[in-house]
């Protein structure tokens, strides 16, 4: 926009011819700026912006950077095994075959932990038994544990513990025999 | 400061009345963005090969999906069924336009219409005694409202026979439905080409004017021959020689097929899908969670079917309407497309129609004016706000039901499409500027009462062209899985849904092929 500016500079000397001593010199400027800025912005009241504001654009950026949900997986007990926190950033634990992300609570479960030896194994027996030993643990290249020698009270605690899980942790997966 | 010369000053005022105008009218948008970009509730585990499972924000994991109307009864709730939809409609009025005189003839439920109900089910009890299916084939009307519901109180079911003209299609129909008793409205079908299944046994006419459905009648007995009975409404609702009552089934009986809606697949197979009450109650009370109180069918709407209720999502739709005591009136046509005039009388609040129907509205003729007017109803949209109407077409037009009018598909990559049947989100948007309502989108099946996904009401991003339909409804689950090089760990594949609304059991298909979009919304691809 092509704007003749030579009355407006007429108008100024004769501004500046009656009131000396200021310094006047960025008052066209000022004006000039002043009209620019209301322009557009009576424009943007009339038409809106059509592209997405901020608002939406950083909704839309936050959205992208969601989490992707977790593959339901069978384990066996040696896939099971890096995944104790150290090897593998996830914390995983079975309990009665089924294979729980106890990553939440990785204080507990994860390295250093006061249950960090269930980490990546299956945990049935040592919860049962309420022990948290190593020799609760079944070895890597055993079967898995079949947990037919429990009394029933420790069946009673094992399903406690079970539930617990279940209604805390995510439930990701299965263990199942190597062969 | 105060040295500066006028015209700086007025500038300096000019300038703060624009910023204290715009702080005034600021509004803020209807619906945060952050929403707008959650909109689905995802599962936070998925198996191998699919999508994780994706539900409504309003029914997240460990909530029941959806179904049914939640109807008190002492200490329980129930779901209801179409029974229970007729008595919530008995507070609203149903309506039709009458073209030729140009005046809304209102019906009213308590005092002529449940008693029709009775009647016409004990009518066509005595003339095919123990009769189980009622085929319709019947235009916007009471007839068709007044026989669905007969059949759905005296334990028939409905067959919805589309309104097609091609009779060689409606045998096939007629074939795969088995209707005992068909009901039509007189010259519509053409009796030298249908072939009549054997289980038909009677032959209802509609007539416009009683004086000549003696003709009519004399007409049709020629040509169907004796086997056959030939009726007219007028028999049918008749006062004299009262038909002896039907005996009403209990009200926990409800598990047969309420209503039957045949359909030609892609591949030319003509196949039908049953509904029975509960899938249908499941969808409607979906219907009416998945838009939030204040913008849902109300009892002061005006609600306006404009395609024919013989479509299954029209249908539900129009018993969302009934079971919102809404005032639903017909505009009395039957060929597609918007009758201007007719829907200038009713003054429709809300409209259900396909895309092809609003078309018309789309080819609006530009001109400086509207074009003006259009980029600064685009710009409010972005905003996240709904501007004023820029054709002034439909004064009270709040909402508008679309759904996607595409022929069941097969799942193919980079289908074809003619563009009349679905709409892209850049017309969506150039719908909501150019008549100032909001806009529902919605995904369709045949297999599936009521719609699979359904754009957000308060959802005006233009998206450019891309079909985008929402997340899933409130009484619906749904995953995308493998197909050909799209992964469902991707959220891209098949759509497979389940829940209430389906006329199958477990996982249905839908096969079409799309994607999750970070936003939630299922997205189609092409």
């Amino acid at each position: 926009m092509m704007v003749d500016l030579t009355a407006f500079q007429n108008y100024y000397k004769n501004v500046m011819a009656l009131a000396p001593g200021v310094n006047s010199g960025y008052i066209p400027y000022l004006n000039a700026s002043l009209g620019i800025l209301s322009v557009y912005l009576v424009y943007r009241t009339i038409f809106p912006p059509a592209r997405p504001n901020g608002q939406v654009l950083n909704a839309q950026q936050q959205a992208k950077q969601e989490s992707q949900p977790l593959v339901y997986t069978k384990f066996t007990p040696t896939t099971l095994q890096p995944f104790n926190g150290v090897i593998e950033e996830r914390v995983l634990m079975a309990v009665k075959g089924r294979v729980y992300d106890v990553s939440a609570g990785r204080t507990f479960y994860g390295p250093g932990g006061p249950y960090s030896n269930f980490a990546g194994r299956d945990a049935s027996r040592g919860l049962a038994k309420g022990s948290f030993d190593e020799e609760m643990l079944t070895p890597i290249d055993m079967p898995i544990d079949p947990l037919d020698d429990l009394n029933e009270e420790e069946i009673q605690a094992l399903n406690d513990w079970e539930q617990h899980f279940a209604g805390k942790y995510l439930r990701c997966g299965e263990l199942v025999e190597e062969w | 400061m105060f040295d500066l010369p006028p015209l700086t000053h007025c500038l300096i005022g000019a300038l703060l009345l624009v910023i204290a105008y715009r702080l005034v009218r600021q509004r803020y948008p209807d619906i945060h963005p952050f929403a707008l970009y959650h909109q689905s509730s995802i599962s936070p585990i998925r198996n191998s090969e699919e999508s994780a499972v994706h539900r409504s924000m309003l029914t997240p994991f460990t909530y029941p999906l959806i179904s049914g109307l939640n109807i008190r009864e002492g200490h329980t709730f129930r779901d209801g069924d179409l029974r229970d939809i007729w008595d919530f409609a008995k507070k609203g009025k149903l309506g039709v336009f009458d073209k030729k005189s140009g005046v809304i003839e209102y019906h009213d439920y308590d005092t002529e219409l449940t008693p029709l109900v009775q009647t016409v089910a004990s009518r066509f009890n005595q003339y095919v005694p123990g009769i189980s299916k009622i085929g319709i084939y019947l235009p916007n009307s009471v007839e068709n409202v007044v026989t669905s519901f007969a059949a759905a109180h005296y334990n028939m079911a409905a067959v919805l026979l589309p309104l097609t003209s091609d009779m060689d299609e409606l045998s096939r129909y007629l074939e795969i439905t088995q209707p005992e008793l068909l009901i039509f409205e007189a010259g519509v079908l053409d009796f030298t080409q249908l072939s009549l299944p054997e289980s038909v046994h009677d032959l209802v006419i509609v007539v416009p004017s009683i004086q000549d459905h003696l003709e009519w009648k004399d007409q049709l007995d020629e040509k169907v021959g004796s086997s056959i009975g030939v009726h007219t409404w007028a028999d049918v609702v008749s006062t004299e020689s009262p038909p002896k009552t039907v005996v009403e089934v209990p009200q926990d009986e409800y598990n047969g097929p309420a209503i039957i809606v045949p359909y030609t697949t892609p591949l030319g197979k003509v196949e039908s899908a049953a509904f029975s009450h509960r899938n249908i109650v499941s969808a409607v009370a979906a219907q009416l969670r998945a838009v939030s109180h204040s913008e849902s069918f109300k009892s002061t709407d005006t609600v306006v079917p404009v395609d024919s209720i013989q479509d299954m999502y029209t249908r539900t739709m129009f018993l969302a309407a009934l079971t919102a005591g809404t005032r639903v009136v017909f505009s009395g046509t039957t060929s597609e497309g918007f009758d201007f005039d007719a829907l200038r009388t009713i003054v429709p609040t809300i409209v259900i129609a396909s895309p092809k129907s609003i078309l018309h509205v789309l080819n609006y003729t530009p001109g400086l004016l509207i074009n003006l007017r259009l980029k600064r109803a685009s710009g409010i949209l972005a905003a996240g706000n709904l501007p004023w109407p820029v054709l002034n077409l439909f004064p009270k037009l709040r909402l508008i039901y679309i759904h996607d009018d595409q022929p069941p598909r097969q799942a193919t990559i980079g289908e074809d499409y003619d563009n009349v049947g679905s709409l892209m989100s850049a017309q969506l948007s150039l719908l909501r500027a150019l008549l100032g309502a909001r806009v529902i989108y919605t995904l369709t099946h045949p297999r599936i009462a009521g719609p699979i996904c359904q754009t957000h009401i308060y959802d005006y991003r233009n998206l450019g062209p891309v079909r985008v339909f929402g997340p899933v409804v409130p009484a619906l689950e749904a995953v995308v899985k493998d197909i050909e090089d799209l992964k469902g760990g991707n959220r891209q594949g098949v759509l497979y849904v389940r829940g209430l609304p389906t006329a199958d059991k477990g996982w249905v298909t839908t096969n079409i092929v799309g994607e999750w979009g970070d936003d939630g919304c299922f997205r189609e691809l092409s």
